[in-house]
């Protein structure tokens, strides 16, 4: 009984941690320590570039998840999570917020993440807008570089099988524009996530170093990719699997 | 003709200039320093004549928009150089602000060519948007072009330096230089998911181009497409009719993803290595293999779209082309 009201306990916090902390204003980073971004301007000179609430278009920004996105205070309350957790969520959010892919930190700041920042790394994806494609595959690239885990390998196998989104703008609805996307490639970025995760399975069975257990981890992940729904994940998984 | 009145602010000067169009900045120059000449419309022959740029025309949509422009105008020529005697004719207030407006844009345009003269490492170009275009999509192709300038890699493919030349940022946006003369917002079919299109040497970026999240590489493979789209004395590279049946490498029908509709017997696809498809492949593929100062994840997004662009190459002898190039 005490374990049951210690856990529920944890995961209340880490749902009021996470709905505190969903995504952006912009502020510095906290990581000073890190290499600044090149070649693309500095996270801090995206400011003021997110989707304009209220235009027409914005569909994006109209979406729910996106509205009701706190602003986290620095210094405020987080209890329970260490400075480590809290330092890599504040630097991929200051990323993501950049939208430039060519961060250095990408490389350098997020090795060797610990349990408790993968377990909050998935969480963050699961409450992610499916549309914010390039958010999470960012995430689902990170975490497949800090491949340990069985937890770490059935989050992958998960992503693979997801149910394909439908559109670039709302994945629950397939517009009438479906089949004119198809010309344009947009059939990765639909999918990304998922071939994210396939790459870097694929990285894991092209690594020398690997171990026969992550070898047969990743050999799990092409396998479960060929069930998906989503055709340019089976062909990207039978293409590995060659 | 004599002027008076005073500035309009900077919303309505915004509203004429979108009005107006491309021509006020294209092509080739941004600001206020030639090609003044917009649409047709003689409405006014003025003592600006007087002007070495000869502006041929403009639209005035009100008394205060025509003063504005004539600020604008003024100022331009003051750059290069106004007769004395034209002084004469305009309000003093209107002299003085265009004389200043002439001083500051000159100053601008000092520390511009000072700046691009020390740019030797990072070949940063000036991209000339229109005026209607949003302050979000100029700062997201600008933050995209600056990536791309900043590229460098000891090692490129055959095809690479054909269609490009190095794998170097200054190689591409001299590649895009060449033919984007223009870049202006508009509606590319009717989908946000539609992001860039050309007409001419004119690339359009729709809404989509800042607000769909994909990964940088994918928008600006999008972008470097579309400018190999632009070439006239290639036809501007058309697509051509996937065959019918379209199958893929097991066999199966190519469907759109989640459409269900068949490709075959669309134009979506290229016949040679050297059209649009083959020209984003290359570059991203290059990329993608040799890009030394990119992150993993860049390399591995262009990498990822790459290989798609190669599913849309359907002769034979082409992708046999590609791939003896790229993937052996």
């Amino acid at each position: 009984m005490k374990r049951a009201v210690l856990a529920a306990t944890a995961l209340g916090t880490l749902i009021a941690f996470l709905s505190l902390r969903q995504t952006p204003t912009p502020r510095p980073s906290s990581q000073a320590e890190l290499p600044p971004p090149t070649p693309n301007r500095p996270p801090s000179s995206a400011a003021g570039r997110e989707p304009i609430a209220g235009h027409p278009s914005t569909v994006l920004a109209a979406a729910p998840e996106f509205r009701a996105r706190q602003i986290p205070k620095r210094g405020g309350p987080r209890a329970g999570f260490s400075a480590q957790t809290m330092a890599k969520e504040d630097l991929l959010d200051d990323i993501s917020r950049s939208k430039n892919d060519n961060d250095p930190r990408l490389d350098s700041g997020f090795n060797d993440l610990s349990p408790e920042t993968k377990t909050i790394f998935r969480l963050k994806y699961r409450r992610l807008p499916h549309e914010r494609f390039n958010e999470r595959g960012t995430i689902v690239y990170l975490l497949g570089k800090n491949l340990a885990s069985p937890e770490d390998w059935a989050f992958l196998r998960e992503l693979v099988v997801e149910p394909p989104c439908l559109s670039l703008t709302d994945c629950t609805k397939e517009d009438e524009f479906a089949q004119a996307r198809e010309k344009t490639g947009d059939a990765v970025t639909l999918a990304y996530p998922a071939l994210v995760a396939l790459k870097q399975a694929q990285r894991v069975l092209e690594d020398a170093h690997s171990g026969g257990a992550d070898r047969r981890e990743a050999l799990a992940v092409i396998r479960a990719a060929k069930s998906s729904r989503a055709p340019i994940v089976v062909q990207t998984a039978v293409e590995i699997d060659r | 003709m004599k002027l008076v009145g005073m500035i309009l602010d900077d919303s309505e000067l915004d509203r004429i200039l979108a009005h107006a169009g491309c021509p006020w900045i294209c092509p080739k120059t941004i600001g206020l320093t030639t090609h003044f000449h917009v649409g047709n419309l003689p409405l006014m022959h003025s003592p600006l004549q007087t002007c070495p740029l000869q502006p041929k025309g403009y639209i005035i949509e009100s008394i205060g928009a025509l003063m504005k422009l004539s600020i604008l105008m003024l100022a331009a020529c003051l750059i290069s150089g106004v007769p004395a005697r034209a002084q004469d004719v305009f309000d003093p207030s209107v002299w003085a602000q265009s004389e200043k407006l002439g001083k500051d844009i000159r100053a601008v345009k000092a520390r511009a060519e000072a700046d691009r003269a020390s740019l030797t490492e990072s070949a940063a170009l000036p991209l000339p948007f229109a005026p209607s275009v949003t302050f979000e999509i100029r700062a997201q192709m600008s933050d995209d072009m600056e990536f791309v300038s900043a590229i460098r890699a000891e090692e490129s493919s055959g095809l690479h330096r054909n269609i490009f030349g190095s794998v170097d940022g200054r190689d591409y946006l001299r590649f895009f230089s060449d033919r984007i003369e223009c870049i202006d917002m508009g509606r590319c079919g009717n989908s946000i998911a539609s992001v860039a299109c050309v007409r001419g040497s004119k690339m359009v970026l729709a809404k989509g181009y800042s607000l769909l999240n994909i990964p940088q590489i994918a928008r600006i493979g999008i972008v470097f497409h579309e400018a190999r789209h632009a070439e006239n004395v290639h036809d501007n590279w058309p697509h051509v009719l996937c065959p019918e049946p379209f199958k893929d490498d097991s066999g199966n029908d190519v469907r759109g993803i989640f459409s269900g509709e068949l490709m075959a017997g669309e134009y979506a696809c290229d016949t040679t290595p050297f059209g649009a498809y083959g020209t984003g492949l290359v570059m991203l593929k290059n990329i993608s293999k040799h890009c030394e100062n990119c992150t993993d994840k860049v390399k591995m997004d262009a990498g990822l779209y790459a290989d798609d662009h190669l599913r849309r190459i359907i002769d034979p002898a082409a992708v046999k082309t590609i791939q003896d190039d790229l993937y052996r």
